[in-house]
């Protein structure tokens, strides 16, 4: 289905709900098509082709919210949809804060070269890449066992915005990404690790890269064993870190203090971090593969600082939580086609320190690779953590592998204490989050 | 009126007509996998009404096996063309010549006995006022304790049918009605906060919610977020740890059922692949997965392959004498399927997954389990946590946790996790309680998030290496 298709489709539901009685209304439409396979054993092991799409409707009457979604897009299951918003609407409470302002004169329109290019590439190429990568794990080491995670995906994805005032953006785009791994047996000891690779053209993915990583790290970690319980200089790997920060984003939220679940909620002005700390939100850095112009409230997007050295400055906002707080939002509205609104941050920034690397890697820290129980080790309102951890120590220029470990702390002290910050920015292997590498100083490590 | 139902589930004509093109392309297998769903959610925040939402969602997933190979599509749309087109691009890859289609047609359909009816289902009216209702009592028992300054709830209902038709002449429907509720109460004392959480959930409409009383729920929740509120910081390292019934089964749910799944067994990505019949847990383990308990969050009718469900024993005494396995597990591996292929939605192909799994109780009370240790962690609720596959390692947070003291529980603890090897847990649980209870939980995995049920009794595990403050 065209763009021109679908908008006629959302432009008819918009209608609807305004004839029912709807006094604001608002659409979103998400649709995409990807390809997906994974190559084990020599042979492809899984293969996927999908076709989705789903239609979110949000309507306003006397201050109510309704919402309702459908996967279905013929007129009359869009009429359901918008029927069974408004009958939601009925049960709600009155939410005042909650309007649809934002008025464009123009649509904004996002699907160039630079982020949607075409695809020609032959499924072969593509099937030979992930085999390719399969064969190059399995024959580089004899310890080597076995290559659990390993393929290949594309994506082109489309998602459009339409409110009752007329504003209307799109964007689309395409994501070619690569990933494989390498699980290390010798005798009784295990280890595994993996590396993926992204990009907006098939020529661009680096699967090279990911074979080298996978068989470096998995191999040093080989013979890892506990250290014995101590506090020590922590250095996380950027994958590790954005996983970890990704945990306690929740604290840049606006919507998180406007519901009591932020620690920084009367913080702005505040420091709250070491000095050197400085945190931004980059959604028009159109290298990174998070970047979209607008957000899901149809407002058009700019970069923001959250934290410049060490002090709070902004949280992020959509129309809601700048309402409650009587300030203006930073375009972070977001929302899928199923889900009410929130606050989403797009691609994060850390700007890089003074320190060189080498001198950030002196003396004695543990390098963390791997870590486990992220989504259940992590307390976003006490900032506490307690993760399961595997990497290096290093010690004055010689490392050991180290498993079985638990490092632990709290947010809030782990960004105040902060021994050194590199002075170059590393890009996550998704490229939707860049940061320096940073030495966190004395962090609890339990093991032996 | 029952106006969710737009959609047929599918035309059988056009089936029949992608089944034969997966025949007719060389493929050994054809299913096609056809889900209607209506969703609905209401939540409640700030003592007052958060959202309610509804959804309808369908699709067809399409699934083609060539050998032991499987390749996957799906899509939103049910016609002849459409289904025809995805099967012969999954089929462009292994295409072979010279086959002839044998499917004219697709046979009847058997719909499953429904063994876990639902009373109030979303095919019925939605009760928005009573969800209301129910919530708002939850609240106020809570927040009558001054400490408590955020209640978070929700109901959340769907309600799924599904059809499967494949090339071996099966087309069976079934319908699944999941009700849960969701329950956080967050405490707080000055700049300190913590959280508690339950969510209980049915195998069945929202009676099965209905049923269960709000202040018994407020009080759980409300009494775990205050004593997390005033708990020390967990001491680290090495040491015994008694681990209570009902969710404290994710610990073997995570760090050992994972691993008899034969997605990770197929690729040898499991440290059990090669363990079959030897032993692998203490003798005082035993262990099975249990599709069939009436109206239990992880159970089924029948498995998204269309294979009738069934109790699998997996640890007998500490041997393991069964895997879970599904079509492509029993193609790639030799063991018979289990009934246990099963995926969140069309859009995933079928996986050996869990239903409800749990340690099968022994015969000591808490109190005797809790007496043999000096020096150790009591883990009365746990939260959630992750296992590697390929090396079993885990990791869990515990949410309620207390020292235990020459026998006896002392003070609260927190931040406390428990992390090890699945593998070197099992041979350590030396002893196994009476007071068996079953918890219901989201499984994420390769087909998806599903719901299954972990469980257990009390169990004792001589040594876990606790992170905590060092």
């Amino acid at each position: 289905m065209d763009r021109q298709k679908k908008r006629q489709l959302m432009e008819m539901a918009l209608s609807y709900g305004l004839d029912k009685g709807a006094a604001a209304c608002d659409l979103i439409w998400q649709d995409g098509q990807s390809f997906t396979l994974s190559a084990h054993g020599g042979g492809i092991d899984k293969y996927k082709v999908a076709g989705s799409r789903v239609l979110g409707v949000r309507t306003i009457r006397e201050e109510k919210i309704g919402l309702a979604s459908t996967e279905a897009a013929t007129e009359e299951a869009i009429k359901i949809m918008v029927d069974d918003a408004l009958q939601n609407s009925a049960f709600a409470g009155t939410d005042p804060l909650q309007t649809i302002t934002v008025e464009n004169s123009d649509d904004l329109i996002e699907d160039g070269e630079k982020i949607c290019r075409p695809d020609t590439t032959p499924a072969k190429n593509k099937i030979d890449l992930a085999l390719d990568l399969e064969k190059k794990i399995m024959e580089a080491d004899s310890k080597v066992v076995a290559c659990p995670h390993n393929g290949y995906s594309d994506n082109v994805s489309e998602h459009l915005y339409l409110n009752h005032l007329g504003t209307f953006c799109a964007h689309r785009e395409r994501v070619f990404s690569c990933y494989t791994s390498a699980l290390f047996k010798d005798g009784s000891h295990q280890s595994m690790h993996h590396k993926s690779s992204v990009s907006r053209e098939f020529a661009g993915l680096n699967p090279a890269e990911c074979v080298e990583e996978s068989l470096e790290i998995g191999r040093g970690l080989l013979h890892g064993k506990p250290v014995p319980t101590a506090r020590m200089d922590v250095i996380f790997d950027i994958e590790v870190w954005q996983s970890l920060l990704n945990c306690f984003l929740g604290l840049f939220s606006a919507k998180t203090a406007m519901e009591g679940k932020n620690s920084f909620k009367d913080k702005l002005g505040e420091t709250i971090a070491h000095p050197a700390f400085s945190l931004r939100d980059a959604p028009m850095y159109t290298d990174g593969f998070q970047h979209i112009s607008f957000d899901d409230e149809g407002m058009k997007k700019a970069e923001l600082e959250l934290v410049e050295g060490g002090v709070l400055r902004n949280f992020l906002h959509n129309s809601i939580t700048a309402a409650f707080f009587g300030t203006r939002s930073t375009a972070h509205a977001a929302r899928s086609a199923r889900t009410p609104m929130g606050v989403s941050g797009s691609q994060f920034v850390i700007r890089p320190g003074e320190d060189a690397e080498d001198g950030l890697k002196s003396g004695r820290w543990l390098q963390v690779v791997q870590l486990q129980g992220l989504h259940s080790g992590t307390n976003a309102i006490s900032g506490d953590f307690s993760l399961g951890a595997t990497g290096f120590l290093h010690s004055d220029g010689a490392r050991r592998p180290v498993r079985e470990v638990t490092v632990s702390g709290n947010f809030f002290d782990l960004i105040r204490n902060i021994a050194g910050i590199g002075d170059r920015l590393h890009s996550s292997g998704s490229r939707s989050f860049f940061s320096p590498l940073i030495r966190f100083s004395d962090l609890s490590i339990a093991g032996s | 009126m029952n106006r969710g139902w737009i959609v047929q589930l599918i035309d059988h004509d056009a089936a029949a007509a992608a089944l034969a093109e997966g025949l007719g392309a060389g493929a050994d297998f054809v299913e096609l996998f056809i889900e209607n769903q209506k969703v609905s959610s209401v939540s409640w925040l700030d003592s007052k009404v958060k959202d309610i939402k509804s959804g309808l969602d369908f699709g067809v997933g399409i699934r083609v096996i060539f050998g032991t190979r499987a390749f996957y599509g799906y899509t939103n749309e049910s016609d002849r063309d459409e289904l025809i087109r995805v099967t012969r691009q999954l089929c462009d890859v292994e295409r072979r010549a010279g086959m002839n289609a044998e499917i004219q047609s697709v046979p009847a359909c058997v719909v499953m006995t429904n063994r876990h009816p639902a009373r109030l289902g979303l095919d019925q009216d939605n009760r928005v006022e009573e969800k209301l209702a129910w919530m708002e009592k939850i609240d106020r028992a809570c927040r009558s304790h001054k400490r408590i300054a955020q209640v978070d709830l929700g109901i959340h209902q769907r309600w799924q049918r599904v059809q499967i038709i494949n090339s071996e002449g099966l087309n069976a429907a079934d319908t699944r009605h999941y009700c849960r509720a969701s329950a956080t109460a967050i405490a707080a004392d000055g700049t300190l906060q913590s959280r508690a959480f339950e969510g209980p959930g049915h195998l069945g409409g929202f009676e099965s919610v209905a049923a269960l009383s709000p202040e018994e729920l407020a009080e759980t929740i409300t009494k775990r977020a205050l004593t997390a509120l005033d708990a020390e910081p967990c001491p680290a390292g090495p040491m015994p740890v008694v681990i209570d019934s009902g969710f404290g089964g994710v610990i073997f749910h995570e760090a050992c059922g994972h691993l008899l799944e034969t997605t990770s067994v197929e690729k040898k990505a499991s440290v059990f692949h090669d363990k079959m019949d030897e032993m692998i847990a203490h003798p005082a383990v035993s262990a099975v997965d249990d599709g069939t308990i009436d109206s239990m969050w992880g159970s089924i009718n029948m498995d998204d392959e269309g294979m009738e469900t069934r109790k699998t024993r997996l640890i007998d005494q500490g041997r393991l004498c069964s895997f879970l396995v599904d079509r492509v597990g029993e193609l790639k591996t030799g063991y018979s399927r289990t009934g246990s292929g099963r995926r969140q939605s069309y859009k995933f192909p079928p996986a050996s997954r869990m239903r409800n799994t749990f340690i099968e109780p022994g015969q000591h009370s808490l109190e005797d389990i809790l007496a043999t240790v000096d020096h150790g962690l009591y883990a009365k609720a746990m939260g959630g946590g992750s296992v590697s596959p390929g090396t079993g390692d885990f990791n869990f947070a515990v949410e309620e946790a207390y020292l235990i003291e020459k026998g006896r529980v002392g003070r609260p603890l927190r931040g406390a996790t428990l992390i090890g090897s699945g593998p070197d847990v099992l041979k350590k649980i030396s002893m196994v309680g009476a007071n068996f209870r079953l918890t219901p939980g989201m499984c994420g995995s390769v087909s998806g998030s599903i719901p299954v049920t972990v469980g257990q009794a009390a169990i004792k595990v001589d040594e876990i290496l606790v992170g905590g403050q060092a």
